[in-house]
């Protein structure tokens, strides 16, 4: 049997990967490992909700059509504020990337790697791209 | 300290004494974002991996932009950012060359911008439109643009031809009023279009935004569009949601000026008119970059008083066509209009016509004819576009309208054409209106 071809819901999965990173992270012990890379998960979601309301192309599926936009979240950042324009220049991420030290393939990565303090720093990353989609869903009404 | 307009040339510097050992790493995107940060885009191919030595010549690039442009770049490290699909990328970005120091081309490096604006001087569409669209611009206001076109659209409409007029200065209406009795105002404008059309609301408010008036010549008509209806609502509400870009049905996205072509061809649909006139709004202005560049417009008449002023703001929008690459695409399609040119005193008229038509000469010649043309490839010489200071068919001689003190500060045309006053309109509006009429191939 093969998986279910599911269409991505950006805005759906920006707030579970949310969601699940941040009970990780308050479990005593912290599973910081997999809370990072749910932060990181969560950012590029919302990043990607965005990027389609300013014309990002999808296919039939929801999947961006151009390679150079289906990306993670270290790269995305980037390359938000690098092409974002036109109105709406409230919506604007902070210039230093969170994103920069934080890797997909870290999902292979020993636990031993994961500091508190990093994992922190990937959280409030993630909790801008919240703040601002939020922020875009008040000023833009439905986003896609 | 680097400031923005040392940007450009500072880059087009450094990439061109390091020309030869960056020439394998070419093309090259610049792009400048919103907040005038730089950033340097380079094929995927090219990143280099960690642990390459300091000395390769982009991390040198890098190193360099950082330096000199600071605080417009990021840390080196962060100035350069590599791409999958480069050519698509800039394709997609509008770009537009980069120039030296002596105006030429850098070949294969190429700069995007990216403005708070989506309306940018620069897109200039191709003239597809089967209609003649002429657009009314002025680059300061008060020069009786609007009341021009009143006349030219009702004089037109009398010689029969089919004239839709668009109020499309949405943010200082009031064309139609002054072409339309109070009872004849349509229920809804322009504006409100524009506003339903982001919710798919669109078509049938398009039955319901203009006003016909037929002429005593038969197959002569004037259909206005206005800004707004006969009640203009919460206009500044609406206004203020203009702007907004919208999705079509299978999900693209449209800018706005965009969505104002597609009511505009819909409107010809509806309507068949033989000619469109657009009143623009003045300045360098959202709503008048979209007017001018971006609705196929066969001809643009450039409204000039000869000042000081008037000329200093053509001279930045006609540096913008050039420094873009756009000045060969555009050029073709602009006319000036003399305005509010003296009639009291001997002479009075022809010496201020022929003052303003030197002064439009040297910035024409200057910046948009060829033989300034720095940084473009000329033409072949047979097909070089230049004029001599006299010639009467040239961009830069003015179409003279006089000042008229029937004209000047008038509340409504329509009672004042409804009088057919024909003669007074074609006494002060002559060259214009002929104009138009060969633009719609009719003799004057």
């Amino acid at each position: 049997m093969t998986a279910p071809n599911l269409p991505p819901d950006y805005l759906d999965a920006m707030e579970r990967h949310w969601l699940d990173a941040e009970q990780l992270f308050h479990l005593d012990p912290p599973s910081l490992a997999n809370a990072d890379q749910l932060y990181g998960l969560s950012a590029e979601c919302g990043l990607k909700t965005l990027m389609r309301k300013w014309g990002m192309q999808l296919d039939h599926n929801n999947v961006p059509v151009h390679p150079r936009d289906r990306k993670h979240a270290d790269v995305i950042w980037v390359r938000y504020e690098t092409y974002r324009q036109g109105r709406f220049t409230t919506l604007a991420l902070p210039t230093t990337n969170p994103f920069d030290d934080w890797s997909i393939h870290h999902r292979y990565a020993s636990r031993s790697y994961f500091q508190e303090t990093v994992v922190k720093s990937h959280m409030n990353g993630a909790a801008e791209v919240k703040k601002l989609v939020a922020k875009a869903q008040k000023i833009l009404g439905h986003l896609p | 300290m680097t400031t923005f307009d040392e940007l450009l040339p500072a880059l087009a510097e450094i990439i061109h004494d390091r020309r030869p050992e960056l020439k394998p790493f070419l093309p090259f995107l610049i792009n400048r974002d919103l907040n005038g940060r730089i950033r340097l885009i380079l094929e995927a191919s090219h990143q280099p991996i960690p642990e390459v030595s300091s000395d390769h010549p982009l991390l040198q690039l890098a190193e360099a932009i950082h330096t000199r442009l600071a605080p417009h770049v990021g840390q080196s490290e962060q100035i350069l950012l590599f791409e999958e699909e480069l050519t698509e990328l800039m394709e997609a970005s509008s770009p537009f060359p980069l120039l030296d120091r002596d105006g030429k081309a850098l070949e294969d490096v190429h700069v995007a911008d990216r403005l708070a604006q989506e309306a940018t001087w620069e897109s200039i569409s191709d003239k597809t439109s089967t209609v003649p669209r002429v657009v009314f611009y002025s680059i300061k206001g008060g020069v009786g643009r609007s009341t021009a076109l009143a006349a030219c659209a009702w004089a037109l409409a009398e010689s029969g031809q089919r004239v839709l007029v668009l109020d499309l200065d949405l943010e200082s209406p009031g064309l139609s009023t002054s072409l339309l009795p109070t009872s004849r105002q349509p229920a809804y404008g322009i504006t409100d279009w524009l506003v339903e059309d982001l919710v798919n609301n669109g078509d049938p408010i398009l039955e319901q935004m203009h006003a016909s008036l037929g002429t005593q010549h038969r197959g002569g008509e004037l259909i206005v569009v206005p800004s707004h209806g006969d009640n203009p609502g919460e206009y500044v509400s609406k206004l203020g949601r203009v702007w907004m870009p919208g999705f079509t049905a299978d999900g693209q996205r449209q800018t706005w000026s965009e969505r104002l072509l597609r009511m505009i061809q819909q409107l010809e649909a509806t309507h068949q008119p033989t000619i469109v006139l657009i009143d623009s709004r003045a300045g360098i202005d959202e709503v008048a970059s979209a007017c001018v560049t971006d609705l196929d417009a066969k001809l643009i008449y450039l409204f000039a008083l000869d000042s000081l002023q008037t000329w200093q703001g053509y001279r930045i929008l006609f540096e913008h066509w050039r420094l873009h690459d756009v000045a060969t695409k555009i050029r073709e399609r602009l006319r000036v209009v003399g305005a509010l040119l003296p009639t009291w005193g001997d002479q009075a008229f022809l010496q201020a016509t022929l003052q303003l038509r030197e002064n439009a000469y040297l910035n024409f010649s200057k910046i948009l004819y060829d033989e300034e043309l720095a940084g473009a490839a000329l033409p072949l010489a047979d097909e070089s576009f230049n004029f001599d200071l006299r010639d009467l068919d040239a961009p830069h001689s003015p179409l003279a309208i006089g000042w008229n003190q029937g004209f000047a500060a008038i509340g409504s045309l329509h009672d004042r054409l409804a009088a057919s006053e024909a003669n007074q309109i074609k006494f002060v509006f002559g060259p214009l209106i002929d104009n138009l009429l060969a633009v719609c191939g009719a003799e004057p």
